[in-house]
């Protein structure tokens, strides 16, 4: 008996000296988060920094600090991927690696992600308290957003421009550019005479917007089979700069960019199934570098998932309210 | 006692049967309720889109279709020979994007304008809330629809 209680002590103390070990030798495997230099972090005024430093930092940043068990493995392998994800998604240590319309359109997604209840994340804030974002840090951080994309539409700059643009356009109503854009979509007009889907305003940056769609996207509207769409439907974008008149209206100015989303289940499985393309200005150049896409479908994703990664159709209405014009 | 087991297990299997009725039945009318609503797209039929304009104190949103004979009066180009200018103005109600803030979108029509010029210049309405228009308002609504600058198309 005793030999045998000793044999099962020696077992214990064996396992547990091999958990020990494992535990030891599993600490050099993985890496570790480690915090890259900052390039340049978002310069905002002391209160939105603030709000950014404390909710935001700790995934979002080359500044995370962590607490001593996010460095052990394995937890620490979790904690990598999560703040390798985050900064992948949004950098406010690298902030300088983006131009002004990029970096806006970044603050503008972050505002939508807060407010859709998104970020922070709810795991995250139920350790961290502190991180909650309250209504008056949103309302800050609005004001923010809006204060990046203020420009006056009503400024005669922009309504000179629209002006040349346009005497020069109705000679012949031509433009140039065909280019590819980098995930190989080539730029198209078969939108011109597709059936316009929406019409949108965006206060973030004055834009006013046609979206077309074509005919499988537009019986997939009508069917609301959008959760997936139909592999054919293509919608395109058509953006204008936004002029005010003197009656408050919004109109199109200077032409901005045509943006197309090209259904092929297959051929941009990466991205869910969308292809994204955008080009920009008269000459269509085509935008981005190779690998563009990800930012495209990452907010996509998040934020349009209900209507199968696509933003702008129509709201629903109730059907008694549907072409009552056409059945008079 | 193995009798009143049975029993009972007769009546949980009845208990389960209507759950699941129950259930067939919300599930079903929910179904109903989701076929309530649908999502509006106009028929432009071969007229095309020529311009839009977002009217910020109402929230509507107006797209102004035409055919290239009223393209080109617009843009000042009138073609000579050719007849039977055709002009379509939707205004839409717009309602703000429920997945993204800052932006809103069309939800529903609320009145279809239609301006036709042949020898003569024919006007007409139709209003989802229809109010009488005098002459006045009529010659008003065929000047702006007809005097809408073209958005620059690419």
């Amino acid at each position: 008996m005793k030999i045998a209680g000793s044999t099962l002590f020696t077992r214990i103390v064996i396992a547990f000296a091999l958990i020990l070990l494992l535990g030891i030798a599993i600490q050099f495997f993985g890496n570790t988060v480690k915090n890259p230099p900052v390039t340049g972090k978002i310069a905002a005024p002391p209160q939105v920094s603030q709000i950014i430093e404390r909710s935001c930092y700790a995934c979002h940043s080359n500044e995370t600090k962590l607490q001593w068990y996010d460095k052990v493995a394995p937890v620490s392998w979790l904690v990598n991927s999560d703040i390798k994800k985050a900064r992948k998604a949004m950098n406010f240590s690298e902030w300088d690696k983006m131009n002004p319309a990029e970096q806006q359109a970044k603050v503008w997604y972050m505002l939508n992600m807060i407010q859709a209840k998104k970020m922070p994340l709810k795991t995250y804030t139920a350790l961290h308290p502190e991180a909650v974002i309250t209504d008056k840090d949103i309302n800050v951080l609005e004001n923010y957003a809006l204060s990046l994309s203020a420009t006056n539409p009503a400024d005669t700059v922009r309504e000179n421009a629209a002006n040349r643009e346009y005497n020069n356009w109705k000679k012949d109503q031509k433009t140039t550019g065909t280019a590819k854009s980098p995930n190989g979509i080539t730029y198209f007009d078969d939108w011109k005479s597709w059936d316009v889907i929406n019409t949108t305003y965006r206060q973030d940056g004055n834009t006013i917007r046609i979206i077309y769609g074509n005919k499988a996207a537009v019986a997939a509207i009508a069917q609301n089979k959008i959760n997936p769409w139909p592999d054919g439907a293509i919608l395109a974008k058509v953006v204008w700069n936004e002029v005010q008149d003197k009656n408050g209206y919004a109109r199109p100015g200077t032409f901005n960019n045509v943006q197309v989303m090209v259904r092929d289940a297959n051929r941009f499985k990466n991205t869910e199934g969308w292809g994204f393309a955008k080009f920009l200005s008269l000459d269509k150049k085509p935008y981005g570098e190779p690998g563009f896409d990800n930012a495209c479908i990452s907010c996509h994703r998040n934020l349009a998932k209900d209507n199968g990664y696509v933003f702008d159709i129509p709201l629903k209405i109730n059907r008694d309210k549907l072409k009552w014009y056409a059945k008079k | 006692m193995l009798k009143n087991n049975w029993t009972s297990i007769k009546i949980n299997i009845m208990k389960s049967k209507i759950l699941f009725l129950l259930l067939g039945i919300l599930i079903v009318s929910c179904n109903v309720n989701n076929e309530k609503t649908a999502r509006e797209v106009y028929t432009a039929n071969r007229l095309k889109a020529i311009t839009t304009a977002y009217n910020k104190k109402a929230a509507t949103m107006e797209i102004l279709y035409g055919n290239d004979v009223a393209l080109n009066n617009l843009i000042g180009r009138p073609d000579t020979k050719a007849n039977g200018a055709i002009y379509k103005l939707i205004t839409w109600k717009q309602h703000p994007d429920p997945n993204w803030h800052y932006v809103n979108g069309n939800e529903e029509v609320l009145s279809v304008e239609t301006v036709t010029i042949t020898n003569i210049t024919n006007y007409n309405v139709e209003e989802q809330q229809p109010h009488a228009k005098t002459n006045t308002e009529v010659n008003d609504r065929i000047s702006y629809i007809t005097g809408l600058r073209p958005a620059v198309m690419p």
